[in-house]
């Protein structure tokens, strides 16, 4: 079965215009999270997600000059999702 | 907690004051915090006359924030080099400073006090003003020229409600005042007079370790509405720039919310409250850098943009 990332519990997600704030509950500690990287914690927020979900997610979002780095965007994201413990896979 | 009879403190003979302060304090009721100050400094009774004129004068007996003691210091080198010590709630935080700077240190004193106490706030380090119940943050990055513009503004039309903290309440984001005397230092002195020739200023305070000090008195209006809160509209990070006229750039909120974080005497500590609040707090602003050499410009264009948030609500 395709592993799946899921959000830390009781994470708080603000947008601020077209980024987002973001607070760890555990650590305490705040980030500024930019668009690519608030719409993929929001979507992994609203249930666990597979790579492809998110891939799917971001080919809707960026642009056309992106698109062919896409899995690039994807892997950075969820990479720094993941070290800052917002997320982790399961 | 209960005034005298509605009088003020720069009503009071000065001989009173320094009699209220060798006795049970003079309290200096700030609005977001209540600081008691005791001393025996002779030369402090005038100063506060000066400084705090236009605050009322209140009971000494009472619940305060703090009590902040300025006592001249004994033993043997005050024959020599006379010195006055700052004890807060019988605790020294301060080495001593010269007899003769007494303001500076009961000031920063205070601060110190409120930075590592008002923890039921999210304090932020910023000037904040007012007018028609919308705010303008100022925060303070060094060489900003914060502490100048925050002046510049309060004496010409806006209120101001604090130079140093801006007091964030953590259930709606709306700003308190906590109402002091607005340190100047060097330059901003002599700009600060020139600006506004009917503000008090005291006394210069030379060879502090922020250089030459001087404080501008709250005035009336500020003092009686220190209880009056206001909501958040701009968050604006000033730079004083002697070789531009003027520029003002937008400043994306998520940067401006990090940039007041990192500046913040206690948000880390206040976790998820602080988070909160700034976040509401910044939700309800528009943020900009402003960099600038007029104050006449600078103040035009504040109003120009608070007047816009205005109609935006």
């Amino acid at each position: 079965m395709e592993s799946r990332l899921t959000a830390r519990a009781n994470i708080r997600l603000v947008a601020l215009g077209d980024e987002a704030v973001v607070f760890h509950p555990s650590s305490w500690s705040s980030h500024v999270l930019n668009a690519a990287a608030a719409a993929v914690l929001e979507f992994i927020l609203e249930r666990p997600r597979t790579r492809q979900e998110i891939a799917a997610l971001l080919q809707e979002l960026l642009n056309a000059a992106e698109q062919p780095s896409l899995q690039k965007h994807v892997e950075s994201v969820i990479g720094d999702l993941c070290i800052i413990d917002l997320i982790h896979e399961v | 907690m209960k005034s005298d009879h509605g009088r003020r403190i720069g009503e009071l003979d000065e001989s009173l004051i320094r009699r209220s302060l060798l006795d049970r304090g003079l309290v200096l009721d700030c609005g977001a915090a209540r600081v008691r100050v005791r001393s025996d400094v002779p030369l402090l009774g005038g100063l506060l006359h000066t400084l705090y004129s236009a605050f009322p004068l209140e009971d000494p007996d009472g619940v305060f924030d703090a009590t902040v003691w300025l006592r001249t210091r004994k033993g043997v080198r005050r024959f020599f080099r006379p010195q006055v010590e700052l004890l807060i709630d019988g605790e020294r935080p301060f080495e001593p400073f010269p007899l003769d700077t007494p303001v500076p240190l009961l000031e920063w004193g205070i601060n110190y006090t409120i930075a590592t106490r008002l923890n039921n706030f999210l304090l932020l380090h910023a000037g904040v003003i007012e007018r028609g119940g919308r705010a303008i943050v100022l925060p303070a990055l060094p060489g900003s020229g914060k502490s100048t513009l925050t002046a510049a503004l309060a004496t010409k039309g806006f209120r101001l409600l604090s130079d140093e903290f801006g007091v964030v309440r953590l259930s709606d984001s709306a700003l308190l005042p906590l109402l002091r005397p607005i340190a100047l230092k060097n330059d901003s002195i002599d700009i600060i007079g020139r600006w506004a020739p009917d503000a008090v200023i005291g006394p210069r305070f030379p060879k502090t370790r922020k250089g030459t000090v001087a404080h501008l008195a709250p005035d009336v209006a500020a003092a009686d509405q220190r209880s009056l809160s206001a909501h958040p509209a701009l968050v604006i990070f000033p730079r004083f720039d002697s070789a531009r006229e003027f520029e003002l750039t937008t400043v994306r909120r998520s940067h401006a919310f990090a940039r007041l974080a990192v500046n913040s005497f206690n948000f880390e500590l206040l976790g998820p409250d602080g988070f909160d609040a700034l976040a509401r707090l910044i939700g309800q602003c528009g943020c900009y850098e402003l960099r600038y050499r007029s104050l006449d410009r600078a103040l035009g264009v504040l109003g120009e943009l608070l007047t816009v948030a205005d109609r935006s609500q």
